[in-house]
C-alpha cells in the first residue's frame, strides 16, 4: 500500500497497489453515454471543520483542564498564602464547572482545549513561569524580596505572608 | 432490461426449482407469474448502466439498497457497479468503509482517506476514518468524522455518489448521524445526490431506505424471517419469498429489481472486478 502525503496539506491518503499492467486485462470499451454532472464539494476552509462535537466526555475533559488551570496554582500557592489561595482551592471545583458551561459555548474556546498538545503546552509554560510569578509578587508588590525589600515601611507593615 | 436464456442450474436445486430455469417469455419480465429471467451480469450490467439514474434520458438521481447476508456477494457487487458506472459516466463517488479491512473494496483502486481533504481532492474516493478509540468514544469520532464529510457533499446539484458498506453500522454511531442519513435518503435526490447502500437485516433499517431505492437488489436471505422482509421491500412474500428462497448461494446469485418499472432479472456477476485509475483534482465548490 503506497501512502502518501499530500502536497498541499499533511493529509494522509493510501493509494491500493495496483496490479501488474498484464494483469489487467482489455476491456470492451463502454457504450458512449453522457457524464454524470461534475461532482460538487464544499472546500475544506469553513469555520465547521474545526467545530469539534460538544459530548459529555468532551464538556467532561474540559472540565477537568479549567479545574487543573485554576485548581493546581492555587494549590502551590496557599503555603504562602493560605486564605486567599485556600479560598481559592475550595471553590475550583465549582469554579471549573462553571467555566466549563461557558467555554463549550464557543467553538474555538472547545477546539483550543481538545486539539492535541496545544492545552498541555501552553500549561506548561504557565507551570514553568508560575515562580517568576511569585518572585514579581514578592519583590515588587509586597517588597519582601531585593535591596529594598520592606524600606521605608512601618514596622509590620509588609504583607505578612510566610517567607518561602 | 433485456431478457436472455438463463444459464444452466446448480446440481444442488431441489427439481420443483427447475421450473425457473426454463426460458422465459420476453415479456414475462416480472414475478407475476413467478418467473423471472436469469442472466449473466456481463449481459445486464450494460443496460443497467445505462438506465442507473437516467430515466427518461436525463440526469435524475436514483437510489439503490442491495440486501443480503454476509457473504453474499453484496460488496462485490456494490464495488462493480459503482467502478462501472465510474467508468461510463466519470461519476463522482464517496464510498463510506467502517468495516476492517475489506479486500473487495480495495480491489476499486481509489484512494483511501481519512478526512476531508482527501475527498475534496479525489474524484472518486473511500472514506475510512481510523481510530484506535474505543466503544462510545469511538462511535463519537466515527459519527463526527462522517457527519462533517455527508455535510459537504450537501450543496445543490452535487452530482455525487455516496455509498456505503453497511448502513445499520453507520447510523448506530449516533442518533445525529441516523437523522442525517435520513434526511438523505428523503432529500438527497433533490440535491443531486444517489444513495448506494447495503444492508445485511432489514430489520432496524429506516423505512425512508425502503421507500426511497429505486433499485432493490436482494440477494438470498439467511432465513425464513429474513426472507419474509426481503421479500416485502421487493413487492409481497406470495411472489417474491419462492424467488429468493430459489437463488443459488454459492453463485451469488441476486434479483435486481427496478421499482419504477417494475421489471426484474436473476443474475450473477460473472466479470472480475479491475482497479481503475485514481483521478485527482479539486472538486470544492
Amino acid at each position: 500500500m503506497n501512502v502518501l502525503l499530500d502536497k498541499d496539506e499533511a493529509v494522509e491518503i493510501t493509494y491500493p497497489e495496483i496490479a501488474d499492467v498484464e494483469d489487467i486485462q482489455a476491456e470492451p470499451e463502454p457504450e458512449d453515454l453522457p457524464k454524470d454532472p461534475e461532482p460538487k464539494r464544499k472546500p475544506s476552509k469553513t469555520p465547521r471543520q474545526s467545530r469539534t462535537r460538544v459530548t459529555a466526555a468532551v464538556k467532561k475533559d474540559v472540565e477537568a483542564k479549567i479545574a487543573m488551570m485554576v485548581g493546581l496554582p492555587a494549590a502551590m500557592l496557599t503555603p504562602y498564602d493560605p486564605i486567599c489561595f485556600g479560598a481559592l482551592t475550595d471553590v475550583t471545583p465549582e469554579l471549573a464547572k462553571a467555566l466549563t458551561d461557558l467555554a463549550v459555548q464557543s467553538p474555538d474556546l472547545v477546539a483550543w482545549f481538545t486539539s492535541s498538545g496545544k492545552f498541555m503546552t501552553w500549561f506548561s509554560i504557565a507551570m514553568i513561569l508560575q515562580p517568576v510569578a511569585v518572585a514579581a509578587y514578592k519583590h515588587h508588590v509586597t517588597h519582601e524580596l531585593g535591596e529594598h525589600a520592606n524600606e521605608g515601611l512601618p514596622d509590620g507593615y509588609a504583607y505578612a505572608a510566610p517567607p518561602i | 432490461m433485456a431478457t436472455h436464456t438463463p444459464p444452466r442450474r446448480s446440481e444442488q436445486e431441489p427439481d420443483d426449482q427447475q421450473d425457473l430455469a426454463e426460458p422465459v417469455d420476453d415479456q414475462a419480465d416480472t414475478a407475476e407469474d413467478g418467473n423471472l429471467p436469469r442472466a449473466p451480469w456481463s449481459q445486464v450490467g450494460p443496460e443497467f448502466i445505462k438506465e442507473w439514474g437516467y430515466s427518461g434520458g436525463k440526469f435524475e438521481p436514483e437510489h439503490m439498497e442491495i440486501l443480503g447476508p454476509t457473504g453474499s456477494g453484496k460488496t462485490f457487487f456494490e464495488a462493480t457497479v459503482l467502478q462501472q458506472r465510474v467508468k461510463a459516466r466519470e461519476s463522482g463517488v464517496v464510498f463510506f468503509a467502517t468495516k476492517p479491512a475489506d479486500s473487495t473494496i480495495m480491489k476499486l483502486g481509489w484512494p483511501i482517506v481519512t478526512d476531508w481533504k482527501g475527498v475534496e481532492h479525489n474524484r472518486q474516493v473511500i472514506f475510512w476514518p481510523k481510530t484506535s478509540l474505543l466503544g462510545t468514544r469511538r462511535r463519537e469520532y466515527m459519527a463526527a468524522k462522517i457527519e462533517e464529510v455527508l455535510g459537504r457533499l450537501w450543496v445543490k446539484d452535487s452530482g455525487n455518489i455516496v455509498a456505503f458498506d453497511e448502513i445499520a453500522t453507520v447510523e448506530g454511531f449516533s442518533t445525529d448521524l441516523k437523522e442525517m442519513i435520513k434526511m438523505y435518503w428523503r432529500e438527497a435526490r433533490s440535491q443531486g445526490i444517489t444513495i448506494v447502500a447495503m444492508k445485511q437485516r432489514p430489520q432496524g433499517v429506516q423505512r425512508d431506505m425502503h421507500s426511497e431505492a429505486s433499485w432493490v437488489v436482494s440477494f438470498k436471505p439467511k432465513d425464513e424471517d429474513d426472507a419474509n422482509r426481503y421479500a416485502e421491500i421487493l413487492g409481497g412474500k406470495k411472489q417474491w419469498k419462492p424467488l429468493l428462497m430459489s437463488l443459488d448461494r454459492q453463485a451469488h446469485e441476486f434479483i435486481i429489481k427496478h421499482e419504477k418499472t417494475g421489471e426484474a432479472v436473476i443474475s450473477q456477476v460473472d466479470t472480475p472486478l479491475r482497479p481503475s485509475k485514481p483521478r485527482r483534482g479539486t472538486y470544492g465548490r
